[in-house]
């Protein structure tokens, strides 16, 4: 097991550049998530890590070892692979020893590791059988497999929930953070699903357009996002925003929207009064208000969730959500008033999307 | 009656003239094979015969060389067709998985050639023999034939691998495999099976050439299959047809038989690959 | 730019063998056609000197040329015409489902698999004016009463070649087509059936429009290798009686190898090229341009 760290790594395919500096330095027996909209270069960076797309510019190490010019056979790294990439002829069981094959291996030795890896991958009735005959869950199990039995320094997955149904995708990451917990092998996880870098990781790195915008552990990104983009990246549904102008009166600072709807805001803010900002309240932070405290909203649609009822409602000209746990009934067309405790508010420079 | 039932009838009702257009010569084909010479010419023309005369077969066998010409295109379909399946993998290879500059410009290269036909250039491949001293040598139909079947094999090769998905070598790798081991134990007993289907197309092809093998041999002993038929039949008062169709059945059916057993193949190859 | 990726040799040393043979053996003929047809050449190949373009004068003064000509331009436009006309239909039941598909297809693919040659010597014998069984076969249904000598008369040869010509094309072009219809989308089938279309709106507003560069491929392959054939004419008639089946393949195939006039016969070689030459651009670029859409489909399709 081994740290891994990057550094000011691009990359460029001919004349086009899909990574701009990527700096981050991953722990021994750390859990990183990568997460990012589609096509943001998380793949493109795993599989540098991996040995499958050469490093066009900065320094990818494993331990203390610099691995740019090493080719993947020597990385010593396991990757699960989005569509498995199971060899459709060969058997479960040499799909996993088929790497222990390789490194030439006792056949003893082989077949104790594959039996292991299917007990704790509840494989073994399904060892003789062709990838083809195995369904989703159990092929990305097989997939696991052929990584467990490495015993390599890191472990590398690009979406491998991705292909399954949602049921079988949450059982799957836990149990998946479970043999984590057991191993503890260093990990790097690649998802775009923000709900799987929650609940999975040690610490996120939260990619766009081929730049990291922040790294942390899940409730750091949560909640004290860098800026904009984090802030409606992370969290679901994801947190309002309304445009404003930053104002006082005696009541203290607020943000001023376009209608002049009076968003209050805390008064240890660094905000600048007269700046240009985005508020931004968390759904779950907005609550049901009475008298003069929060501000006006009038309700548009209703969406029962199970546990929430999420209001979908128009203030100062946009659309917000709002979870209520109340099972008062609430109509379209009504007015509310709701609040945002002005500690859970998160105030972003309009311009520059940072946060303040 | 089933919709099904009904639409069948009308597709065979529409279907059959063709069929009956296409099936008609080979029928009369196997009557001519099996009938006496002497009932070869009768006036009016008829279907029927008296005996079934099997020693056609062994007849037309000693008289036409039949043995020995089967023996020359079997030696020049089966050379040029492991030749282009050599030549063609590491090309279609290439151009399945690698991106490099020239990539369109050899693939367009490729289509070229095969669009240019034997018949415009055969003049000048007839004066390229002579300067390589290879005019009546079997060798030369076999390059000729790798030249003309390589578009082809190419594309159909490169068509199949790209559904190899490249993430099962990228695994080997990441297994711990080199380059070499990957390709030997996971990607070609993969492309096994459209190298077998390519080949047997190609086999076929060169099985089937005429105008080459017309031109590029001379002598009576070594002309393949098809220019031994048709010098059986050319320039000749008296044409032994009962000996020709027998030929004819011995040179076609094996050929049809594994043909229409492949023709899936190749339909499928062409859904794939849209014609390219 | 700061790529520092590798220039790859590889993938261009995995081309080179390939490229090399064609480029010998389909190349460098081409060039020897351009050089022989500006030389006077002798009956036994021998260079007698540069004349110039006096051998394509020749050619273009000689009447046998200009009527093989004709005939070419008649026998490639009746030829692919008639495939294209019997192929769609053929290809659009063979992709439906009934009784029996498997075997029609077998049956409608026969002739790709039986060689040019045979398929001639085939016909020529059932065609036989004394002996021939179609006669036998036209007799017994009492559409004739005395046998026709069909490859007698240069005008019915040429129809009847035409027709086998149609018969040996229909396999592969109904092939293309199969391959189109399998590729076309489903989703507008059911929804134009669920706006009410008819069979034969469907064909016309759907099929046929989708089925539009498979049917331009379709054109402009059967046209190259229509074109260039040889064999059947060949076979059946050896461009006779009197040169009146005469296509430019069989002009050019007599001129050089019975007639030995290289010359003249490396001018129409040329010639042929590059007619051949612009229908292989046409195609070479309806190709690009069909790439060129699905590749933007795909991008779309991520998006
Ligand atoms: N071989 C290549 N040549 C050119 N561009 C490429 C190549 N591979 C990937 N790209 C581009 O690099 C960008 C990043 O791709 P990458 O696969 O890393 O995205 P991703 O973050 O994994 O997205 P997804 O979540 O959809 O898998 C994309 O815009 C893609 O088009
Ligand atoms: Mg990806």
């Amino acid at each position: 097991m081994a740290s891994v760290t990057i550094s000011g790594v691009e990359k460029w395919f001919g004349t086009l550049q899909i990574l701009h500096g990527i700096d981050i330095d991953i722990e021994d027996q750390e859990f990183v998530v990568l997460v990012g909209p589609s096509g943001c270069g998380k793949s493109t960076l795993l599989r540098m890590i991996a040995g499958l797309e050469s490093i066009s510019d900065g320094e990818i190490s494993i331990g203390t070892r610099m691995i740019n010019d090493v080719p993947a056979r020597d990385r010593d790294i396991a990757m699960v692979f989005q569509n498995y990439a199971l060899y459709p002829h060969m058997s479960v069981f040499d799909n996993i020893g088929f790497s222990l094959k390789l490194r030439k291996r006792s056949k003893q030795e082989i077949s104790e590791k594959i039996n292991e890896a299917a007990e704790i991958l509840d494989l073994t009735p399904y060892l003789e059988r062709s990838p083809r005959q195995l369904s989703g869950g159990q092929r990305q199990r097989v997939a696991m497999g052929r990584a467990l039995v490495r015993d390599a320094q890191v472990f590398l997955f690009d979406e491998p929930l991705s292909n399954l149904d949602a049921k079988l995708r949450v059982v799957m990451r836990t149990e998946i953070k479970a043999l984590h917990q057991r191993l503890k092998t260093t990990s790097v996880y690649v998802t775009h699903d923000q709900i799987e870098a929650m609940t999975m990781a040690d610490r996120i790195v939260v990619m766009n357009k081929g730049r990291v915008e922040q790294t942390g552990t899940p409730m750091d990104l949560y909640d004290f996002p860098a800026n904009l983009f984090v802030a409606d990246f992370i969290g679901s549904p994801s947190m309002n925003f309304i445009e404003g102008i930053v104002a006082a009166d005696n009541e203290g600072p607020f943000v001023m929207a376009k209608d002049r709807t009076r968003l209050a805001i805390s008064r240890e803010s660094s905000a600048a009064l007269g700046q240009k900002v985005v508020y931004g309240a968390r759904p779950e932070h907005l609550v049901l208000a009475s008298g003069n405290e929060g501000f006006d909203a009038t309700i548009e649609v209703i969406e029962p969730t199970g546990p929430n009822i999420q209001i979908f409602a128009d203030v100062a000209g946009q659309r917000i959500c709002a979870l209520s746990t109340e099972r008062r009934t609430h109509k379209p067309g009504q007015r509310i008033r709701l609040h945002c405790p002005e500690t859970s508010v998160h105030l972003f420079d309009a311009s520059s999307g940072a946060r303040i | 009656m089933t919709p099904k039932l009904k639409k069948s009838l009308l597709y065979w009702l529409l279907l059959s003239p063709l069929c009956v257009v296409i099936l008609l010569p080979f029928g009369i084909m196997f009557v001519t094979a099996l009938r006496p010479r002497d009932e070869l010419f009768v006036y009016p023309p008829t279907w029927t015969f008296s005996e079934f005369r099997w020693e056609n077969f062994a007849e037309m066998w000693v008289k036409t060389n039949f043995g020995g010409a089967l023996l020359n295109s079997l030696y020049v379909s089966l050379t040029s067709t492991i030749i282009a399946i050599v030549l063609s993998i590491p090309a279609a290879y290439a151009l399945s998985r690698y991106r490099f500059s020239g990539k369109g410009l050899y693939r367009n290269f490729l289509l070229m050639t095969q669009m240019m036909s034997p018949i415009v250039l055969v003049l000048g491949l007839f004066r390229l023999m002579v300067h390589l001293n290879l005019v009546n040598s079997l060798n030369s139909l076999v390059v000729t034939y790798v030249a003309f079947n390589m578009a082809f094999t190419i594309w159909m090769l490169q068509s199949y691998f790209n559904t190899i998905p490249r993430e099962l070598e990228e695994a080997s790798w990441i297994d711990g495999a080199t380059s070499f081991t990957s390709l030997v134990k996971i990607f070609l007993p993969l492309a096994v099976p459209a190298m077998v289907v390519t080949a047997i197309f190609t086999f076929i092809n060169s099985w089937n050439e005429f105008v080459l093998a017309l031109t590029l041999i001379r002598s009576q002993n070594d002309y393949t299959l098809p220019v031994q038929i048709f010098s059986q039949v050319a320039g000749r008062y008296q044409v032994e047809w009962h000996h020709v169709m027998a030929a004819t059945v011995l040179a076609t059916v094996p050929v049809a038989i594994v043909f229409s057993w492949l023709q899936r193949y190749l339909i499928r190859g062409m859904a794939l690959g849209a014609v390219k | 730019m700061k790529s520092r990726t590798r220039i790859p040799t590889t993938p261009l040393l995995m081309i080179l063998p390939s490229f090399l043979l064609a480029m010998s053996i389909i190349g460098y003929p081409i060039l020897d056609l351009a050089w022989t047809s500006m030389q006077e050449v002798s009956r036994f190949g021998k260079m007698m000197g540069f004349v110039g373009l006096v051998n394509f004068a020749e050619v273009f003064r000689d009447p046998l040329f200009y009527s093989s000509l004709v005939r070419t331009v008649i026998w490639t436009v009746a030829v692919v015409g008639g495939t294209l006309i019997i192929s769609l239909p053929i290809a659009i039941m063979l992709n439906d489902d009934f009784y029996g598909r498997g075997l029609a297809r077998v049956i409608v693919m026969l002739p790709w698999a039986i060689s040019l040659t045979m398929t001639a010597v085939l016909w020529r014998w059932s065609l036989n004016g004394r002996a021939g069984l179609i006669n036998a076969t036209l007799m017994d249904f009492h559409i004739i009463t005395e046998p026709i000598e069909w490859l007698a008369t240069a005008p019915l040869a040429f129809t009847v070649e035409i027709l086998v010509g149609i018969l040996v094309s229909i396999p592969f072009t109904t092939t293309i087509f199969l391959g189109g219809l399998s590729s076309l989308p489903q989703d507008s089938y059911e929804a134009a059936v669920v706006d009410g279309a008819k069979p034969w709106e469907l064909f016309r507003y759907i099929t046929l429009p989708l089925m539009k560069p498979f049917i331009n491929i379709a054109i402009v392959l059967n046209v190259i290798y229509v074109f260039n054939s040889l064999p059947i004419i060949w076979v059946m008639t050896e461009g006779g009686p009197a040169n009146g089946t005469d296509i430019l393949v069989t002009y050019l195939y007599k001129l050089a190898f019975r007639f030995g006039q290289l010359g003249k016969a490396s001018a129409i070689s040329l010639i042929m090229f590059s007619v051949l030459f612009v229908f292989t651009i046409a195609y070479v670029l309806m190709v690009m341009r069909q790439e060129h859409d699905s590749a933007d489909e795909e991008v779309k399709h991520d998006a």
